[in-house]
């Protein structure tokens, strides 16, 4: 039978969390569950619908670290004064998906958890070390890394018992940046993304990490790239050299993908936007 | 000549108010009583023969009818033609029991709900024995699958004059380009539906956004074996239609299930569907050769173009010629040899798609322009200015005359307003290791409608009732141009009176005069416009006369004004109301008058178009910092929508140039089935295109007004793609230019 629920709190959700069949979905913002729905003209569904939950749409400064529900939207993201403060790689991220109607809709917790090989603020997430809060049909919460939630394409350890409800990151005030590419400037899917962090001393990065997205089947630490640049001075760079390593870095990556000609000469221009924003006095 | 009242101003549309508050009523928002909701299943396979099993499909509530091939009158029509004087191969049926492309249409679902119907096309089970298929030109041209009749090509056509290989012994020399152009869907936000309904009289009515309801009657009437006077096909408010509603597909079948089963019929698509399940703009492979002189003189040219038809012959005979003619009627060249091939492949079948045969012939030749300056160190502006057509110059395979042809002026024009000299010399110094700039030019030439090639004339009734307001019967079918405004203000001009008590009707069989050709070919302004202008002229003769015969007056003592007639002796006003009423009661009659308009010439319509692009070398995406577009369009009846169709027009020409593609999978399903696939060019990629007019008229158009709305979609592909050729040092000649193909194309420049 085919039910709509939505709770108004955690505690309200947790017991439905029980009763859940595999026609259960979770409803955040829907902008990929009602693509999914229609797209595999699916019509004996139930839905539990996460949108009226206050705790988990709010951004919170926890001292050290912020938390950042699961429910917040792109756009509240992309505004917020903290997520502009301290993590201006994902308040870039969240503008940068889809179209501003899409972003009023979409939430963080959908875009991790939709688990696109593509998606844009997880490769933020990854790069950050973000932990994610999950928790079951019992009211137990569990915390584990992005790696360990997401685990390849549209795949997440997520028990059909089991709901996102929060992302924790630590604040940190190192240079960061976020440059994604699509066959358009706005309302596009990336064809590949990149979020970084780095600190400097001078001009120089004393530490660098970086992650790629649409390249494989989650996002991808960049280790040949984050080596050819740690140390390295921003004001003199070594063009030829950064150009051979995005090369060698999609060849590790993809080596089977025909896509592979094409990303290894555009992850060069990805790599230019974000130590442009690195370089960026914060 | 007194200066003009109310035409070449920007009067305000209509429908504007209603359509941006979400008030106007399209077809997929009309209800009648006991309606029934149908979509049709089309296909998941390439080439396949079907079996098809409807039982579960049919046991979901709200399910009335699932109709396959075998439900179908095996009546078999080419829906591309549009009256009984052209015939076309005869290979299409309602529906289909082989599918011959990725949407062909196996199946019509038909229920109370369109839940009922979406839940049961998910469970309709359709089993697929695969054939061998045919994906590409390349394939087709192969003949080892053959699709249908003996060969996979469908027609072939040789159009010269001079002697090309005589001229190309005299060059000093040839430049050739090969380039392609992708299939387009037509991105009409309201995708494809009809309603069809026997009403009381038992008349099948048909309400359907079309170009041409006469087409639709011919075809549901001979499909259907009904006379045609049981056939009303009406316009319904439109949400787009670029020529991918211009021959007729859901029509004829709704009017099959309404029938059948004695209910109104809703048929509706979705936009996997239209991007499917409709026709596209034909794809083409173009080889093109120009002999010239070092001077800039060109002696010849040869153009080899092939055709991807796709499935269904529709129009793969016509867009050859459509093709072929645009190749006469811009350069002034001694000799040309074209020759054309289309072929069928297991794609989605070509149809008309905004300016008809024009994008693709301009693609290639105006690339190879650019190419072939490049070749002799001449300026690319330089180089056409010796070369373009002149005024009345004569097509040289018998065309029509090219007419007041301001192409020169168009360029010229361009080039101060974009600052061509300047920028061309400069912007190469702009580069970075990054960025590269570059600017382009292209012309481009059309049509105003089909005299020299088909029968072409509008026929209008014009009413004054006698409250003094006007209708205008013509078969018109208003697109989103801004076509019933213009002729508002046309009849308005004619009549002497203001447009706001004139109405002009859309296209309904029943109600509007007969009209040859539907609202397409570029012919509605130029030839509906001198129909209606004609009428107008008439009308006011008639009330002018009639106010003599009242008051004994000659008809040079009086005037009008704003819809009064003057008694200029004495400066008394009569309004044109007044004598409508006492014309009806001393005369018997009402003020009408009947036209029948046959236009006395196809001038050429033509564009210049300029571009500026950055290009990220590593990104292969492309910036369009700005664009001059300069058209000869006689005379802008209205300044506004013109330069609507100009802005139109570049954002659906600039998504040819780098992003739209109807793409196939090895199995040629497509990849980009929907608007998240299919990309075209939104608000913060479209450049600000500075639009300008030469307007020198036409003396065999009415107020000298020509076409744009077509010949604004030709030139900015090919401008963009010179600008990136420019700034690159490449020579791609592959449309679109996708990211991808700019940075193989760099780094193949890099390898030599």
């Amino acid at each position: 039978m085919s039910t709509f629920l939505s709770p108004k709190t955690l505690g309200a959700l947790t017991p439905l969390l029980k009763n859940t069949s595999p026609q259960t979905y979770l409803l955040a913002g829907g902008t990929d569950l009602l693509v999914h729905l229609k797209k595999h003209r699916l019509f004996d569904y139930s839905i539990i619908d996460l949108s009226n939950i206050q705790e988990i749409q709010e951004i919170q400064d926890q001292g050290g670290s912020i938390t950042i529900g699961a429910g917040v939207t792109m756009t509240a993201l992309e505004h917020h004064p903290l997520v502009k403060e301290f993590f201006p790689d994902l308040h870039r991220a969240a503008s940068m998906v889809g179209s501003p109607l899409i972003r009023n809709r979409a939430t963080i917790g959908g875009n991790v958890c939709n688990a696109s090989h593509c998606a844009d603020t997880t490769p933020v997430l990854f790069c950050r070390d973000a932990i994610a809060v999950l928790l079951d049909a019992s009211g137990q919460s569990l915390r584990v890394s992005m790696a360990d939630l997401v685990i390849g394409s549209g795949k997440t350890i997520l028990a059909p018992n089991q709901v996102l409800t929060h992302l924790e990151l630590t604040k940190s005030t190192e240079a960061c940046g976020f440059a994604k590419l699509g066959t358009r400037k706005a309302v596009t899917i990336s064809k590949l993304n990149c979020a970084a962090r780095a600190t400097l001393e001078g001009d120089r990065l004393t530490e660098i990490a970086i992650f790629l997205g649409a390249v494989g089947i989650r996002p991808a630490k960049a280790q040949i790239l984050e080596k050819a640049l740690l140390g390295t001075s921003l004001d003199h760079l070594e063009e030829e050299s950064l150009i051979q390593a995005c090369q060698e870095q999609i060849e590790a990556l993809i080596p089977q993908r025909s896509s592979k000609h094409y990303k290894k000469i555009a992850l060069m221009g990805l790599l230019e936007d974000v130590l442009q924003q690195i370089r960026r006095p914060r | 000549m007194k200066p003009y009242q109310y035409i070449g101003h920007s009067l305000l549309r209509e429908d504007t108010l209603d359509k941006v508050r979400g008030k106007t009523k399209y077809v997929a928002d009309m209800q009648r009583h006991d309606m029934l909701y149908a979509k049709l299943y089309l296909s998941r396979e390439a080439h396949a023969d079907v079996t098809i099993d409807a039982t579960a499909a049919l046991n979901v509530e709200g399910m009335v009818a699932v109709f396959t091939n075998k439900d179908v009158p095996a009546y078999r029509y080419n829906s591309m033609e549009w009256f009984p004087g052209v015939v076309g191969r005869r290979d299409e049926q309602l529906l289909n029991d082989r599918a011959r492309h990725f949407g062909d249409r196996l199946a019509l679902l038909v229920g109370t709900s369109k839940q009922s119907v979406e839940k049961a096309l998910s469970l309709l089970k359709v089993t697929y024995h695969s054939l061998p298929s045919v994906l590409s030109l390349d394939e087709a041209k192969r003949d080892e699958a053959i699709i249908k009749f003996d060969s996979n090509c469908s027609f072939e056509k040789t159009i010269a004059y001079g002697d090309y290989e005589v001229q190309k012994k005299q060059a000093d020399l040839v430049v050739t380009d090969k380039g392609s152009t992708p299939k387009i869907h037509h991105s009409a936000i309201e995708p494809h539906v009809a309603l069809a309904e026997i009403d009381d009289q038992g008349i099948m009515v048909v309400t359907t956004p079309c170009q041409a309801v006469f087409q639709v009657q011919m075809h549901v009437a001979n499909i259907l074996s009904l006379p045609m006077n049981r056939v009303r096909v009406i316009k319904a408010v439109m949400g787009g239609s670029f020529g991918g509603k211009s021959q007729p597909i859901l029509e004829p079948i709704a009017a099959f299930a309404a029938m059948k089963l004695h209910r109104p019929v809703l048929l509706y698509m979705d936009r996997p569907d239209a991007i499917a399940g409709t026709v596209t703009r034909n794809a083409t492979q173009v080889t093109v050769e120009t002999a010239l002189k070092k001077d800039g003189t060109i002696l010849g040219r040869k153009v080899q173009a092939e055709f991807d038809g796709g499935s269904y012959d529709t129009n793969s005979t016509s867009i050859l010629f459509a093709f072929a003619k645009k190749l006469f009627r811009l350069y002034r060249i001694p000799a040309q040899h074209f020759e054309g091939k289309s072929y069928f492949t297991n794609s989605v079948p070509g149809g008309a798609c905004r300016a008809y045969g024009g994008p693709q012939s301009h693609a290639i030749t105006e690339v190879n322009l650019d190419q072939a300056a490049q070749a002799i160190g001449m300026d690319p502006c330089t180089f056409r200015l010796k070369n373009l057509v002149e005024p009345y110059d004569e097509d040289p395979v018998g065309g029509p005359n090219l007419g007041n042809a301001k192409i020169k002026v168009c360029l010229e024009k361009g080039m101060e307003a974009f600052g061509w000299a300047a920028r061309r010399s400069q912007v190469k110094a702009m580069e970075t290791p990054r960025y590269a700039y570059g600017v382009g030019v292209a012309c481009a030439t059309h049509g105003n409608g089909y005299l020299g090639a088909y029968p072409d004339f509008s026929d209008v009734d014009m009413v004054m009732f006698y409250d003094g307001s006007v209708l205008v019967k013509v078969a018109v079918h208003e697109q989103g141009c801004g076509t019933l405004t213009s002729l508002q203000q046309i009849a308005a001009e004619a009549l002497d009176m203001p447009p706001h008590r004139i109405r002009i009707t859309e296209a309904d069989t029943f109600i509007t005069p007969y009209d040859s050709a539907g609202t397409q070919a570029s012919r509605v302004t130029f030839v509906s416009g001198g129909a209606v202008k004609e009428a107008g002229e008439k009308l006011r003769e008639m009330l002018m006369d009639r106010l003599c015969r009242l008051r004994n007056l000659d008809p040079e003592e009086i005037s009008t004004k704003e819809g009064m007639l003057v008694v200029k002796s004495t400066g008394e006003t009569i309004s044109y109301t007044q004598v409508a009423a006492e014309a009806e009661k001393k005369f018997s009659e009402q003020m009408s008058v009947h036209i029948h308009h046959v236009p006395q010439g196809n001038p050429a319509s033509f564009a210049a178009f300029f571009s500026y692009v950055r290009v990220d070398k590593y990104t292969g995406m492309v910036d369009l910092l700005d664009c001059v577009a300069v058209h000869d369009v006689g005379y802008a009846i209205n300044p506004l929508l013109v330069e609507g169709q100009i802005q139109g027009g570049a954002q659906f020409s600039m998504g040819m140039a780098l992003m739209e593609e109807i793409t196939l999978d090895g199995r040629g399903r497509i990849k980009s089935e929907n608007f998240s696939k299919y990309h075209i060019l939104n608000t913060v990629d479209m450049p600000p295109v500075r639009c300008f007019t030469v307007e020198e008229g036409d003396a065999c158009a009415p107020y000298g007004a020509k076409s744009v709305g077509e010949a604004a979609t030709v030139a900015p592909a090919p401008s963009v793609l010179n600008a990136i050729n420019h700034a690159l040092g490449t020579r791609i000649t592959r449309y679109p230019a996708t990211a991808e193909i700019i940075v193989q194309a760099i780094q193949e420049k890099n390898r030599l």
